[in-house]
């Protein structure tokens, strides 16, 4: 509309919004090409292998293109207790990662704004961990737990939390930060108590971060292999089905059931966060 | 030391870990192995389809399976070969696992194409499947008068799909049996049961490598895994297996890592590879004692392959280069640095040469009597490697 606007005639209404289609569509190519390449692409190769049935000779990794949606319910029905499992985990883990995050980018998007240094000081060390491989951090809370701790339902939630905590606090941060302070001047001078305040005006205004951190946590949660994994902070009852994929397609090379997996890993995440954000009336992240 | 966990990754990081335990030279040879081994591979796989290493040999085998010289930072064997030939050999440590690593060259050897490596050391039942598969070539025993010569007669007829080694020669034995910490387990593990002992309550760890585990408790229940066994024996297996996991009495089931468990103390006994132990008693006060059960252990073969995609040129280069180690006295010092059991006749004595504590090592040359409780696992057929696999995995919460 901007764009017409100031172009005065009709022919040049008409004419506009072709040439700036054309413009957007050049823009867009490199991007549409990657997404075709990079995730149309696998996505539809996935697909293609979660429906393959096993080749007459029978050999492992041996299976023929087919149209097998019975794959789908044995996947169910096998796996269900590891789905089952990583949802729970990723649910209780970012319970807790947003008990402990929020505070925490309180206090450096809010409490400690007017002190620059301190704030980044504070920023840094969110961050820093960052600049160590999960993997090695992960590995290091292997030797810090108790031997009796490690390959608990416990450790492998703890280890979910610590490695994902930062993805939740900077979110929530970067909401706070922006949060205009004379608003809650404003709540305070007409007479709302700070539980109010924080109910009627931080909350709300900080919500975008908090399902933005959320979210960001909760994803990767459920299809996280590293922590469940018994090199490092899980046992034989702690696996989740990133674990269960992982070892389907490199173990016993049941490709199909893998790319099954997956495929029902992703579906069931699409649905929470479709209604979780609808929920939480943050539609606009999508 | 030839099994590493599954994931490449988490292997990286459990060598990280192990070299800080080893000396700083060989972690930083790790590292340089690693990074040479990578652009190697680089280059190989860049040959393409149907071409080989140039006038070389491409090698790719299992991590501390060769001779390594600390001071220099080369593979003294090696290098003397490529002298003696004139042959340049690029030696690739990036077997971490038999699944993974077939699965990395795998659609290369469906199509016939160079895979990127003239030679690989596949663990003898996967080179059953690639041999049943028609993926690899035969040798030409012409060129292998020293095989012809001292390969250990037991081995000729040791891999049932390949009589006669036409497909595969080994190149090393790894055999497993059952380790406990001397002074924590003063009665030590003689049969099966010892392991549900309530002391030894999550103390326990069995390796994630199905034939190995498998195998030791088929035998420990009575059964022979390299006989006649079937669903009912394997059942009774897993049976043992799950009831020991869900009960904690097993804390854990590892990859090569194992032998972290045992430095901690967070395994006091466990299927262990014979291998891991020499060299953990080594750097540790002889903590430990590795025995093969009476019941019996297990012993497997890595053996040389050389894919269909390699080319004649580059498989007689292989072959002059396997006839080389088939030397005792070369062998002997193979054996030296990698500790497991040697394929070639003559070993023994040539050990007295090349370091006399290790000639009479029963780990590194097993008595008669020990080698009358070796097993190999049978071979299985494809859907009883498929079933098998998956209940295995299955039982490991997979």
């Amino acid at each position: 509309m901007a764009f017409t606007a100031f172009s005065g005639g009709t022919r040049a209404v008409e004419q506009a919004p072709k040439r700036k289609g054309w413009v957007a569509l050049l823009l867009l190519l490199p991007g549409i090409a990657y997404m075709l390449l990079f995730f149309v692409a696998p996505f539809v190769q996935l697909i293609l292998t979660s429906l393959q049935a096993p080749a007459d000779s029978g050999g492992i990794g041996q299976y023929v293109a087919a149209a097998q949606f019975s794959n789908y319910w044995a996947a169910l029905s096998e796996y269900w207790p590891q789905l089952l499992r990583s949802f729970g985990y990723a649910l209780i883990a970012t319970i807790v990662g947003l008990v402990i995050s929020y505070p925490l980018a309180y206090l450096i998007g809010v409490k400690v704004r007017s002190k620059p240094m301190l704030q980044g000081v504070l920023l840094i060390l969110v961050v820093a961990p960052f600049f160590i491989s999960f993997l090695l951090r992960t590995l290091a809370w292997k030797s810090i737990l108790p031997n009796e701790w490690i390959g608990t339902h416990f450790s492998v939630i703890f280890g979910l939390v610590y490695n994902f905590i930062p993805f939740m606090v900077l979110p929530m941060f970067s909401s706070l930060q922006a949060l205009d302070l004379r608003l809650l001047e404003a709540g305070s001078d007409l007479y709302a108590s700070p539980v109010t305040t924080f109910r009627r005006v931080t909350l709300p205004l900080s919500m975008p971060g908090i399902v933005s951190g959320t979210l960001l946590s909760f994803i990767p949660m459920s299809g996280d292999y590293v922590n469940a994994s018994r090199e490092f902070l899980g046992g034989t009852g702690t696996t989740m089905v990133g674990n269960v994929i992982e070892s389907n397609f490199l173990q016993t090379q049941n490709y199909p059931m893998a790319a099954t997996l997956s495929i029902i890993l992703m579906v069931i995440i699409l649905v929470i966060v479709a209604t979780y954000v609808r929920k939480s009336g943050a539609e606009d992240l999508l | 030391m030839a099994r590493q966990p599954q994931d490449p990754i988490v292997r990286d990081i459990v060598q990280m870990i192990r070299g800080a335990q080893l000396s700083r030279r060989q972690l930083l040879r790790g590292a340089a192995v690693g990074a040479a081994g990578a652009g190697t591979l680089g280059l190989a796989s860049c040959a393409g389809g149907g071409s080989s290493s140039g006038d070389g040999v491409v090698w790719g085998n299992w991590t501390y399976y060769l001779d390594y010289d600390e001071e220099s930072g080369s593979y003294p064997s090696l290098d003397r070969f490529m002298e003696e030939s004139g042959y340049e050999v690029d030696y690739i440590e990036d077997i971490d696992d038999n699944n993974t690593f077939y699965g990395k060259i795998k659609d290369q050897l469906e199509l016939g194409q160079y895979t990127g490596y003239d030679v690989v050391t596949f663990t003898d039942w996967m080179n059953g499947r690639i041999i049943q598969a028609e993926q690899v070539q035969e040798f030409d025993y012409a060129n292998l008068p020293n095989v012809q010569a001292n390969l250990v007669d037991a081995q000729w007829d040791a891999l049932d799909v390949d009589p006669g080694r036409k497909f595969s020669i080994p190149w090393q034995l790894p055999a497993s049996g059952w380790v406990w910490n001397t002074e924590a387990v003063p009665d030590g593990i003689k049969t099966l049961d010892d392991f549900l002992r309530p002391e030894l309550k999550g103390k326990v760890v069995v390796l994630s490598e199905m034939r190995d585990t498998v195998g030791m408790i088929l035998a420990g229940l009575g059964h022979d895994p390299s006989g006649d066994w079937g669903d009912a024996e394997f059942d009774e297996a897993m049976a043992w297996l799950d009831d020991a996991l869900k009960s904690g009495q097993i804390g854990n089931v590892k990859g090569n890592s194992y032998t972290q468990d045992l430095i901690s103390g967070d395994a006091l006994a466990a299927m262990a590879w014979s291998g891991d132990v020499i060299m953990l008693n080594a750097e540790n006060d002889n903590q430990w004692t590795l025995e093969i059960p009476e019941s019996g252990g297990m012993i497997a073969s890595d053996s040389f392959t050389v894919p269909n995609g390699t080319s004649a040129e580059a498989k007689a280069r292989v072959e002059e280069m396997i006839d080389y180690y088939y030397q005792p006295e070369v062998m002997a010092e193979v054996a030296d640095y990698v500790t497991y059991v040697p394929p070639v006749k003559g070993t023994q004595e040539a050990m007295r040469t090349v370091n006399p504590e290790n000639a009479d090592n029963p780990l590194i040359f097993p008595s008669e009597a020990d080698w009358e409780h070796l097993h190999s696992f049978r071979t299985l057929s494809a859907e009883e490697d498929k079933k098998y696999s998956t209940e295995f995995q299955n039982v490991l919460g997979l």
